[in-house]
């Protein structure tokens, strides 16, 4: 599970093809939320297969979060909770992570596009969750929130909010 | 090939590593997408894939160009060919060309044409796990001349190969083609790599594609700028000029033939770029024997100045300067602590083997009586002293390396105890100096002919410190490539600094 090869060309071509397909669905009425919720099926059904071999343990959400990170993407993330655990008003009762990721493998540079190819990582992230929620029970399951920065939309790092679906109990 | 894996191991830093398996999800579920793209765009599923693959790899040359620069291609046979490829699916996967066979179909000069014959596809293995999910879309890449499910990465290939060649004025390019796919139920992964002239390259059918929308270059306010930038945009150029010196694919065929005879070479060459014959300028020395030395590391340094102003503009920098002084202080240490008697002797034989017949025999005899270290010395004298008229300034190697960290900012953060970074900068600078005194001890052998009795043993000599040099080498790519995947999440002022100034390595 530890083998690495290098990513480089595959994440252009992720970015290549979002380009095309925003070119290409829009004109038939699609919008962008049509392409962001492809590259997030396409992230889910990876973390689903990827989930099959190897699982992040469960010692706790950030502790996962930065072990799906650091197995799948290769990346060492900062994991932040933005909003004091008492207020939770802005997200209907759902506790928020943010990931700060450095080394997002998805974006590289700024693209002709304002969807960021980190969209897949997110959707890869909550199909692991979901995975592990099937397996686990009292597993509690992390949704994908949204992408609060890209190097795709020309920021100097990548950002990626997810959203607990119940609120802590403490 | 020696150069080969030094070329591989480079271009592999600037690689952005992932998880394997995640690698080919997500060519899955990128080959899933395109197949639908391609209804919608009226174009064959296998043609996307290929032009998809094709831009992608542009993207990355584009970025990586100077490095790119680097692979040695001399496409004059099918071995060549073959070496030239591997190299190639080395840079595209950061992994070797393992369990294959090549089948040469056709080695018609400028048409060349090899078959690659993989037992295991780096692409689509696994897929028997899936095969009912994903049956229509192995189904999709199968029939006539439909290419394989594994097309994206052939044109990823085709493309490095074609930016490779077209940077340096080839006439030719290689088309790449999966030709038979374990995916849509063959037995084997068959990958064809056909030769053919540039012009029918260009003239092939293309797959109509453009994306409206180009994107805004950054304004100089946004442009990142430091000390560390100045010093990666200086080292880029700066590496692009060596190569172009050191002409690594000649380099490389002297290691593969030994057996040319140098000695006249270097002759014919003294007299076409001086104007003089050797031994017009070894009598010059008469009496001055230690100043043969001195000139040669001076005249080195000076001579490296003429391709671009290296020396200069590497002396300017204040990061380079140090690693200048760091390194010529590591050499020097080398040779007295590293280098054994026998290869300084060996060394010593064949400066007495060029100057013999050259200088005047009283000249050979105090260059005889010399000692093998002190010769270096004095080159390393004269190098330094031409590196002083540049402006460069010499502490020696333990203030440097500190004033360095320092300026660096590496260590205004750090404890009583070094911190698991500082410990790893200071491996990787210990080996990259390490490795610079057994460089410097391989060129000066491989430029001689076995034929020369006294030669043979430092020929000898220069593969085993091949060897030993290889394993530093080894090493120092290790701790780079652990730099890079280290957790650093506490670190991170000092670390956004390195990322920016070198976003390709860190």
């Amino acid at each position: 599970m530890s083998v690495l090869v290098t990513y480089n060309q595959i994440r252009n071509a992720v970015g290549i093809l979002t380009e095309m397909m925003e070119e290409t669905y829009k004109k038939g009425g699609a919008s962008e939320q049509d392409i962001i919720d492809r590259l997030r099926k396409m992230g889910k059904n990876i973390g689903t297969d990827f989930a099959r071999y190897w699982e992040p343990g469960q010692k706790g959400v950030e502790a996962m979060l930065l072990s799906i990170y650091k197995a799948v993407f290769g990346t060492s993330v900062a994991v932040e909770e933005p909003h004091d655990r008492k207020s939770n008003w802005t997200y209907r009762d759902s506790k928020v992570y943010d990931v700060v990721d450095q080394r997002c493998p998805l974006c590289k540079e700024k693209r002709a596009t304002n969807i960021a190819g980190c969209e897949l990582s997110m959707g890869v992230v909550e199909g692991i969750f979901e995975a592990m929620g099937e397996k686990y029970p009292n597993l509690q399951p992390l949704k994908a929130g949204q992408v609060l920065e890209s190097k795709t939309r020309g920021d100097v790092q990548c950002k990626h909010r997810y959203l607990l679906a119940r609120p802590d109990r403490k | 090939m020696a150069f080969t894996w030094i070329v591989s191991r480079i271009i592999r830093l600037f690689g952005q590593k992932t998880n394997a398996l995640f690698y080919l999800l997500t060519y899955r579920e990128l080959q899933a997408q395109i197949v639908e793209l391609a209804k919608a765009m009226d174009v064959a599923p296998d043609m996307l894939a290929k032009e998809i693959g094709r831009r992608a790899a542009r993207e990355s040359a584009q970025r990586h160009a100077s490095v790119l620069s680097i692979v040695p291609i001399n496409p004059n046979s099918p071995e060549q060919i073959k070496k030239y490829i591997e190299v190639l699916w080395f840079v595209l996967f950061g992994k070797e060309m393992r369990d294959y066979t090549v089948r040469v179909d056709d080695d018609t000069p400028g048409r060349q044409r090899l078959t690659f014959l993989l037992k295991t596809c780096p692409i689509c293995m696994g897929h028997e796990e899936d095969v009912e999910r994903y049956k229509e879309l192995y189904k999709t890449f199968s029939g006539g001349e439909t290419e394989g499910y594994a097309c994206m990465m052939a044109g990823m290939l085709e493309d490095l190969a074609r930016i490779i060649m077209e940077n340096k004025g080839l006439d030719i390019r290689i088309i790449v083609t999966e030709k038979q796919c374990f995916a849509r139920g063959d037995g084997i992964m068959a990958v064809e790599s056909q030769v053919v002239p540039v012009e029918e390259y260009e003239a092939r059918r293309k797959v109509a594609l453009s994306v409206a929308r180009s994107v805004q270059q950054p304004t100089p306010a946004e442009a990142v700028e430091s000390g560390f930038v100045q010093v990666a945009t200086q080292s880029t150029k700066l590496f692009a000029k060596v190569y172009e010196q050191l002409n690594l694919e000649r380099l490389d065929t002297f290691f593969e033939n030994p057996n040319e005879q140098i000695k006249t070479e270097l002759s014919q060459a003294i007299e076409k770029q001086l104007h003089f014959q050797p031994k017009e300028i070894l009598a010059y020395f008469q009496n001055y024997e230690e100043d043969i030395f001195r000139v040669i590391g001076y005249l080195t340094v000076h001579a490296l100045n003429e391709a671009g102003g290296i020396i200069q503009k590497a002396v300017e920098s204040y990061l380079m300067s140090k690693i200048i002084d760091i390194l010529l202080s590591a050499i020097e240490y080398g040779l007295e602590t590293y280098i054994p008697e026998k290869i300084a002797a060996d060394n010593k034989q064949i400066v007495e083997k060029l100057v013999d017949g050259w200088a005047h025999e009283d000249s050979v005899a105090k260059i005889k009586a010399m000692d093998a270290k002190s010769m270096f010395k004095l080159v390393l004298e004269g190098a330094r002293l031409a590196l002083s008229d540049y402006g460069q300034s010499f502490t020696g190697a333990k203030e440097a390396t500190w004033t360095l960290l320092k300026k660096t900012n590496l260590l205004q953060e750090e404890g009583e105890a070094p911190s698991k970074s500082f410990n790893l900068i200071f491996d990787i600078v210990q080996e990259g100096a390490l490795l610079a005194g057994y460089i410097m001890a391989m060129p000066i052998k491989a430029w001689f002919s076995s034929e020369y009795e006294a030669i043979k043993t430092p020929v000898t000599s220069a593969q085993e410190i091949y060897q030993s040099s290889r394993e530093h080498l080894e090493k120092l790519f290790d701790l780079i490539e652990e730099f890079q995947t280290m957790d650093r999440s506490t670190e991170e002022e000092k670390d956004s600094s390195i990322r920016k100034a070198f976003p390709r390595i860190f």
